[in-house]
Formats: C-alpha cells, structure tokens, sequence
C-alpha cells in the first residue's frame, strides 16, 4: 500500500551523470556451489569467461567469487550508498547471470520504490509551459455566473426550493 | 488422542517451520505499522485492516488505469477545445495519419509543447479539410503542405509507391 511504499521520484545520489558519471557499483559477489544443478548457471557464466569479461570492462568494481557449498546462487551487490542488493540466480541460465551483472553495474543503490514516473527533468518544456496567455487570451474569458458552467448536482438553495414546491404541491 | 507411531512422528512440527503464532501476527503487523491506533498494534484488528488494504491495493490496479486515461482525455479536451476541435478528432485524426503518438504523450505535450500541440491540431484540421469534412467553431489552420501524404501516408507497407 503506499502509505508502507510511498511514491518516488526518480533522482541519482547526488546528482550522478550531471556533470560526471561514477559507477555506483562498488564490490559483486557471486556466490555459488561447486556441486548442486542449481548453480550450474553461474559455474557456465564463470567458465564461459563473462566473469573475467565484465571484471575487466569494470576495474572500479571489486568482482569476487565465492564457491559455498550446499547453498543455492546468490549475487551480491554492494553500492557506493552503503546498501546492498541480493538476486536470486537459482536455477539460471548462464546468459540470464550474465544479464544479472550488467544490470546491477547499472544502478545506482536506491531502493527500488515504486514511481510517480518513469522520466524526471527539472527543465521538461523547451517552448514553454502553457499559460491561459500561451495563444493569446483566448480561454478564461467571459462574465460569471456562466450559463455553461451548470453544476451536475443541485446547490442546497435549489434543493430547498425543490423541496418547498413538492411539499406545497402535496398540501393543496 | 491416541496415533500410532508414524503419524505421532508426522504431528512434531519441523524445526525450520515456524508454528509459533507470532511468525504469522507478526507478518500481519509488518502491513500494519502505519495504520492509525490500535489496528497498528493488535493483532486481531490489524488482521481485518491489512485484509482491506489488500482488497483495496487489488481493486484499485484497473481503476488507476482507468483514471489516468481519464484525466489525459481531459487534458488534450481542454487543449484543443482552445484550438477548436474536439479531443476525440484529434487522437482519432492522427491514428489515421499513423502518427503513433499515445494519450500519455499527447497531454504531456499539451502542457509542456504547445507549439508543437497547435501544429498537431493543425495537421488533422487539414486532413479533415482534404476529405471535406469540416470542424465546427474551428479557426481556419496555418497553411500545411501535405502534397497527399496525409491520406496516404507511408508506412512501412506501402514504402514501394513513394520510390
């Protein structure tokens, strides 16, 4: 409910990528057991060589392997905020790890909230925000009360007087 | 009761399966933290409410869709009222024209383009205009050049007749 997960707006710790852009991602764990047939996903990515190749393309990430025996995969994500983000590759595909891994060198940390919306920018409009001056004065225009602004419901005043009629009507 | 041996055995809860009452209150209260006096802290009313704010969460996915949409109708109403068509002409206008652009988009650029908005109306003023059909208390549009590309417009499909 969202009085338990509010609604968020995008943002980057401290606006990462105005200006420069830091990997947020510090240390990766995969942890895996050498022997179950669930973690034959992640022993394929390790010697299929994705592993050595995203430790490679990422020097800033501190890529670790840590084989434990009897327990199911489990990747480990540590981040430049302090938090740290857990998947469950349990039964994966070598190429869905792979993925796993890309992905979390993508984000930022954050806990994943839900969102008022996908996009944020604090300059949205190029030609200007619409004003009722936009294209001349052409809405707001007129006198009040307006015939065709008629309220769906009847004010109290009227249902008075609807009430006071119908009560007449039944005394005579 | 008297059970023979297995199902004695069966009956022992498993050391990993919490049958403790506070596992399962416990989960209950984790909704309820938020919620006001009591329904926040006990159990038996916190059980009712957390019932509720889930048949609510539930319910409320199809009607947000719903609203949304309603609220983008609004919006591009509004806007090209301003420019003398209805809403509907608009969004109807340009998926003949196979101008692939959503309510979502379209209020977004009502708002936040209005250039770009007007030229929109003005595009499907002149389709309209071309097949003779003519919007009522409309402005007549800026010139726009459409050389037939309005009624025929090139889609993928039927890329071959413009090479």
């Amino acid at each position: 409910s969202r009085q338990m997960l509010p609604r968020v707006f995008l943002s980057q710790p401290l606006q990462n990528g105005v200006s420069r852009y830091t990997c947020q991602l510090k240390r990766i764990t995969l942890k895996f057991c050498k022997f179950r047939p669930n973690s034959l996903g992640a022993r394929e990515f390790i010697e299929n060589g994705d592993f050595l190749e995203f430790a490679r393309a990422n020097p800033q990430v501190a890529c670790y392997l840590k084989p434990r025996r009897n327990r199911p995969p489990v990747l480990q994500a540590e981040f430049a905020n302090g938090s740290v983000q857990l998947a469950r590759i349990d039964s994966f595909p070598a190429e869905f790890v792979r993925r796993w891994f890309w992905l979390m060198r993508g984000r930022s940390g954050d806990d994943l909230l839900p969102l008022h919306e996908n996009l944020r920018s604090f300059h949205p409009s190029v030609q200007g925000v619409w004003t009722p001056f936009t294209f001349g004065r052409s809405v707001g225009l007129g006198d009040l009360p307006d015939s065709r602004h008629r309220p769906m419901s009847p004010s109290a005043t009227e249902l008075i007087q609807q009430l006071h009629r119908l009560q007449s009507a039944r005394m005579s | 009761m008297h059970l023979t041996c297995p199902l004695w055995v069966r009956r022992i809860p498993k050391i990993y399966r919490n049958n403790d009452p506070f596992y399962l209150r416990n989960l209950y209260l984790q909704f309820s933290f938020l919620f006001r006096g009591r329904s926040s802290r006990c159990f038996r009313l916190a059980e009712q409410r957390v019932i509720k704010a889930f048949q609510h969460m539930n319910a409320m996915r199809a009607v947000r869709k719903d609203r949304f949409k309603q609220l983008c109708d609004e919006r591009i109403d509004a806007a090209c009222a301003q420019h003398g068509i209805p809403g509907k002409m608009l969004v109807d206008g340009l998926g003949r024209m196979n101008i692939q652009l959503n309510r979502k988009m379209l209020q977004q650029l009502a708002i936040y383009e209005p250039y770009s908005f007007k030229s929109l109306t003005d595009l499907v003023k002149q389709y309209h205009s071309e097949l003779g059909i003519v919007p009522p208390n409309a402005e007549p549009p800026a010139p726009v050049v459409t050389r037939g590309l309005l009624q025929s417009p090139i889609v993928p499909g039927n890329r071959k007749y413009y090479e």
